[in-house]
Parts: C-alpha cells; sequence; structure tokens
C-alpha cells in the first residue's frame, strides 16, 4: 500500500471517528432526560484561528425562543490563576467577532458556573454592517487554563431565559465530560 | 464484487488496521529514549549544566570583565515538583534565575540560584533576563553590572551582579501587575521597556516605558500598546503584546511582537516618538510612535521580532534601487503539544519601504525528517537569538524549535533561507512528560522541548530546555562554521 493511499485510510478513519464522536455528542444530548431541548447543527462561521467549535440548537418550543449556541475551547487561551474575573476578560477569549467586526455591551457582566467551570456572563450589542444591531449573549467560561466560551444568539432575546437555557444545557453531562475531554492537556 | 479502489470492507479494515499499527510503530520508534545519542548536523555538544532540572526560558549570556556568565530565566515549577532541590543550598526553591559561569562551556560552573514566585508552569518562576554593565549605562555604577529580570508575573526586579555569585537586589517595581513577560533594555541609553500588565489595561501584557540609566532608581516615561487595548475602550481587543526589540537611538526603531500563537502583529515603531510623543493612553497618542504594521495570518503568531537591518541581497545587487534591504525575523511560538494547533514558523519580512511591510519567505522544519508530530510535546518554532554579535549576526540564526532542537539557519539569502545544522538533545532522567487528552485520557510522552537559545560573541551556542533537560552549551562545525568564520 502506498504511503499516500496508507494516509488517505488512516485520514478516513480519523474523519470516521470524529464524525462519530460529534453524532455521538449530538445525541447524548438529545439522549438525556434533562436536556433534550437541545441539537447539534452545522458550525456556520469560516474557519478562523481557533479552528471550528459546535454548534447547537433550541426550537422556540423548547426553550422559550429560537436559541443558537456556539461552544469552543480555546485551550491555553485562559488565565491560569484568576480565569474570567472580570469584564475585559469576556471580551478578550470571547467568540463575539464571530457575529460581526464591531460590539458594545448592554449590560455589566455577572458571574456564572456551570459545573467544573466559572466564569462570566455579558450582553452585547453586535454590530454588523448593512445590518440592524444584534443582541449576543457572550458566556466565558474558565477550566484550569483553558476558556470555553458559549456564544448565545437568541431570536427574539429574551437574556434572562437565554442565559438560564444556555447555562442549563452548558451544566449538562455531556458537554462536562466534553470540557473535561478537551482540555487541561499540559 | 468490484475491489474498493482504496479500502474494501473486512480486507480494508485489516489493511488499515496494520497500516495505522504500523505508523503507531513508527511513531513509537521515533520518540527518544535515555541513553540515546544526540541527534545532529554541523553541530556539537560543548559543556551541559542541568539547571538544577528546572524548566528554562529566556537565557542571556553577558560578556562580563573577563568571564561569560550566563543568566537563566525560569518558568514555575511543576505541581509534582513546585519547588527543585538547590543543591548549592540544601534547600528546595521556587523556580527563579540560574546563573552558571560558562566561561569555559566545557566545564559550567553553577553559582547561585536566585528564587522567583510561587506557581507552576507560566504562573511562576522568572522568566525572563537582561544585563547591563553600568559602564554602559549613561548613570549607572560603572564598577557594577545589573541584571533585570521579571519577578513571575507580579513584578519586575534589578539586582546587582557585579559578583553573579552574590546578587543584590536593588529594586522592585511598586505594585502588582497582572502579568510580565520578555521585557528589553538598552544598555547604551537606559532606556527599558517592559512587559508589563498594568491593572487597567484591556490586556495583561502591554508594555511600561521606563528610564533605568540609574539602576537604582528607574523612572517610568509611559504606558503602551495597540488602540483598544487602553483602559476605558470598548470593542474587539487586539491581541496582546509578547515582547520588543529596539535597535537604539540611532537607528529609531523598535520592533513590538503581538500574539505567540495567533492573531500576529508586528509593530514598528519610532523609538523618540514613543519616549517623547504625549504620553496618554489615547488611540491618538498610542498610534503616534507607529510607522508600519503587519498583521499575520491569525494562524500565526508574533513572538521574536528580530531586526536585520541594511542585509545585502547578492541577487538584487546589480538594482539601482533595493540592493540592499531591511528584514525582520519574526519567529512564533508553537503552544500545543502534537501538532494540536496551527504549524508555526520563522517568517522572514522585508521592511525595506515601513510602511508597506511584507513577509518574502518562511523557514521550517520538515515534519517527516523525524516524525516529529508523533514524538511528544511541542513541534514548532519558539524563539531565536537576539544577540547582535557580529558573528553570527545577518549570517546564521538559531531557532528553538521544542522537539526538534535547535535549527542553525543561513539567512545571508532572507529571500531564501535554509538550514546548514541542528542539534537535538538526549533527554535524561529529569526529562518531564508532556501530555495531550486522548478519548479524555492523558497521553504523555517524553521529549526534548528546546525552549530558548542565545549566543556569545565567541560563538558558543547555549539551548536550554522547557522540560527541565537543562542547558547544552554547542558549537557549529563542517560547512556551518565555515560561514561563521567568514
Amino acid at each position: 500500500m502506498s504511503f499516500a493511499r496508507t494516509k488517505l485510510c488512516v485520514g478516513l478513519a480519523a474523519a470516521a471517528l470524529a464524525f462519530c464522536g460529534a453524532a455521538t455528542l449530538a445525541q447524548e444530548a438529545n439522549s438525556e432526560p434533562q436536556t433534550p431541548s437541545w441539537s447539534q447543527e452545522q458550525w456556520p462561521f469560516p474557519i478562523d484561528q481557533w479552528g471550528t467549535g459546535q454548534a447547537f440548537h433550541c426550537p422556540a418550543e423548547r426553550c422559550g425562543g429560537e436559541l443558537h449556541l456556539y461552544l469552543r475551547a480555546k485551550l491555553g487561551f485562559c488565565r491560569c490563576a484568576t480565569g474570567v474575573s472580570d469584564d475585559d476578560e469576556i471580551e478578550r477569549v470571547g467568540d463575539l467577532e464571530l457575529i460581526g467586526p464591531d460590539y458594545k455591551p448592554l449590560t455589566p457582566g455577572h458571574p456564572v458556573n456551570a459545573g467544573v467551570m466559572t466564569g462570566r456572563a455579558r450582553l452585547f450589542a453586535v454590530v454588523r454592517p448593512l445590518q440592524p444591531r444584534l443582541p449576543i449573549l457572550s458566556i466565558a467560561l474558565a477550566h484550569k487554563c483553558d476558556a470555553i466560551v458559549a456564544t448565545v444568539q437568541a431570536e427574539p432575546l429574551q437574556d434572562s431565559v437565554a442565559e438560564v437555557e444556555a447555562l442549563d444545557f452548558l451544566r449538562s453531562a455531556t458537554i462536562q465530560d466534553w470540557v473535561e475531554a478537551q482540555s487541561g492537556s499540559q | 464484487m468490484r475491489r474498493n479502489r482504496f479500502c474494501p470492507t473486512v480486507q480494508a479494515v485489516a489493511i488499515c488496521s496494520t497500516a495505522i499499527l504500523g505508523a503507531v510503530a513508527q511513531s513509537a520508534a521515533a520518540e527518544q529514549t535515555i541513553g540515546a545519542p544526540p541527534e545532529a548536523m554541523n553541530m556539537q555538544l560543548v559543556g551541559y549544566n542541568d539547571l538544577q532540572g528546572r524548566s528554562a526560558y529566556q537565557p542571556t549570556i553577558h560578556h562580563q570583565g573577563d568571564r561569560y556568565i550566563a543568566y537563566i530565566g525560569h518558568h514555575g515549577g511543576t505541581p509534582e515538583v513546585p519547588k527543585p532541590l538547590n543543591p548549592l543550598t540544601g534547600e528546595p526553591e521556587f523556580n527563579g534565575t540560574s546563573i552558571v559561569d560558562v566561561t569555559d562551556p566545557a566545564h559550567p560552573q553553577y553559582l547561585v540560584h536566585i528564587p522567583g514566585t510561587p506557581g507552576n508552569y507560566e504562573e511562576g518562576g522568572a522568566q525572563m533576563t537582561r544585563v547591563c554593565d553600568g559602564s554602559a549605562l549613561p548613570k549607572g555604577d560603572p564598577n557594577k553590572t545589573y541584571l533585570l529580570r521579571v519577578f513571575g508575573g507580579k513584578s519586575h526586579q534589578i539586582f546587582d551582579v557585579t559578583d553573579p555569585a552574590k546578587p543584590v537586589l536593588i529594586w522592585q517595581r511598586d505594585g502588582e501587575l497582572n502579568d510580565t513577560h520578555k521585557s528589553f533594555w538598552e544598555c547604551d541609553s537606559g532606556i527599558a521597556y517592559l512587559v508589563s500588565g498594568v491593572p487597567g489595561w484591556r490586556v495583561n501584557r502591554m508594555t511600561e516605558v521606563y528610564d533605568m540609566s540609574d539602576p537604582a532608581h528607574p523612572v517610568k516615561i509611559r504606558d503602551f500598546g495597540l488602540p483598544g487595548q487602553q483602559p476605558g475602550a470598548s470593542g474587539p481587543i487586539p491581541e496582546q503584546l509578547h515582547g520588543m526589540i529596539s535597535l537604539g537611538g540611532a537607528a529609531n526603531r523598535i520592533y513590538f511582537g503581538y500574539g505567540t500563537n495567533k492573531n500576529g502583529i508586528m509593530q514598528i515603531v519610532d523609538r523618540d516618538k514613543l519616549i517623547h510623543g504625549p504620553k496618554e493612553p489615547t488611540p491618538e497618542n498610542l498610534l503616534y510612535p507607529e510607522v508600519g504594521r503587519l498583521v499575520m495570518t491569525p494562524f500565526n503568531g508574533a513572538h521574536t521580532t528580530f531586526p536585520m537591518p541594511k542585509m545585502p541581497i547578492a541577487e538584487f545587487a546589480k538594482d539601482t534601487v533595493g540592493a540592499e534591504r531591511d528584514i525582520v525575523m519574526i519567529v512564533d511560538e508553537q503552544i500545543r503539544n502534537q501538532c494540536e494547533e496551527p504549524r508555526q514558523m520563522a517568517w522572514f519580512v522585508d521592511v525595506t519601504i515601513e510602511a508597506h511591510p511584507m513577509v518574502v519567505s518562511n523557514f521550517q522544519v520538515p515534519e517527516a525528517s523525524g516524525d516529529f508530530c508523533s514524538r511528544g510535546g511541542r513541534f514548532g518554532t519558539h524563539a531565536s537569538n537576539e544577540s547582535m554579535a557580529p558573528v553570527f549576526y545577518k549570517k546564521i540564526v538559531l531557532l528553538s524549535y521544542f522537539n526538534a532542537g535547535v535549527r542553525a539557519v543561513d539567512v545571508r539569502d532572507p529571500y531564501h533561507p535554509k538550514e546548514i545544522g541542528y542539534f537535538i538533545p538526549a533527554i535524561t532522567a529529569a526529562t518531564d512528560k508532556r501530555c495531550i487528552k486522548v478519548n479524555g485520557q492523558d497521553s504523555c510522552k517524553v521529549a526534548i522541548q528546546t525552549n530558548n537559545v542565545e549566543t556569545d560573541d565567541r560563538g558558543y551556542i547555549y539551548i536550554v530546555d522547557r522540560a527541565n533537560t537543562g542547558m547544552h552549551m554547542l558549537e557549529l562545525t563542517g560547512k556551518a562554521r565555515a560561514i561563521i568564520s567568514q
């Protein structure tokens, strides 16, 4: 077998494993009685320096509004000692630029937690060219030296509901296991 | 049944499994073992010191009187050994600064360890060192030598190291910072550019400019950073600073590197405008000293920005304009182990027309040349030597390349850099493991992690290891040595 073909087979095997992993994540998310509302969807953004992440959707009838949650682990990007301890850190590690090139905070940030992770959440208005401003909830969490970032888009926005639903989802065993598996390597 | 072209069912599984196992076996074979010889081309080992088994960052080699002294900054310890033993004192000490007499590099003498701050890995230690003689500093004691170092992420310190075996603390910055990193100190002017995290700034690493011409009484000049990083700004935050290199007052240029492995920016700054311009950190004032800026692909960061001005380019020798080029080498830092992120490398940037810098070439080590992605630890660049002593300057640069050791690169034609030597030290019992997550579990390997490199004016090369393997002193051989002899 040629080296190129070997590489292709290994690549196919890896791709299959990755696909199965992603499918399992969504399936497990769906199979949990506490979090049946969320399903995985395709990552809608172009690739950037953090690669792609995980995208989830919760329909209006289950979450009180259409929710889209975009989740990424930014390994080694958090302050090991203090984590996400102030509002500037939400902006530094957050993913608001996925939505639009500029943004302004609408509310002060506040502390949140999700299982093994602690951090802060804050509501922003994201400015998009030729489109109305979009309210986005940014949740930035720290696990050891890693940042786990959730960007939540709600239609229509009910930020308190969106935050409760998003944090419940982030606290689910599926997400917690995913975080443990992703982060903390030296 | 038509045979699948690539992997037909069961047969395919068997073949693919064999291939995968073969690949695993091959990668296992590439892993380093204790007792195996170093791997080398045109470089050889001269001497070695274990640095008390401490994770090493920046070495500075200082020609001090008739001696050569190495000052090596360290990261914090590990969870297993947060305070390694100092055999000289018999006491466990948080990692700080090692001072080693390398006058005879074949027989280095470890003189003293200055402890740093508590904390493991990048949380603790004292990673950075710079050294100036009082005879060079405008207001220094001409009989003294001074060490500038960071004190963990909290502060900056200056020691009197006239007797390098007996360092004496003479200054520490007041107040607690959010972080520190790789600062720069101009010995002829005393101006220092400190990488600090001043509370209130929106990043943990920006610049504090100090007048340290009198090391006992430094005077702060100003804060500096990219617009958007300053206190009170809103919107996206530009990537934080890593470090800078100044060419001093005559050339009047400083090259700042932002980002380590992502969102890289190389900023060219007018030194005079930075020091004497308006100091209030408004967006306009922060932009005032900027001469040019290179925004890199977000896949890469600007860890080291090493200037090499006025390089004659042989190919352009007959050109009436542009036969000489100003070059800055940008070195990115690989952060993740075992290739779990975009590859980091060295980029050569033509900054002759400063407002429009452009990458003209790069240097990287082929992964397949050592199966480096599967050896363990990081594979990719970290930093370069920063000495501008004539023996190497504008001829050969040395790049620390983590598990690929140190690489010697001929840069006489920076449009076509080429490797002319390398040295990958052997691991020892002290070499620490490096882990990744596989199916949620730690998968750890032991590999050399050549973290930083520096040279001296005699032509010796000093490499230090992030994974606690110590310091190796090297020299070039063969055709590589012939280049520095020219």
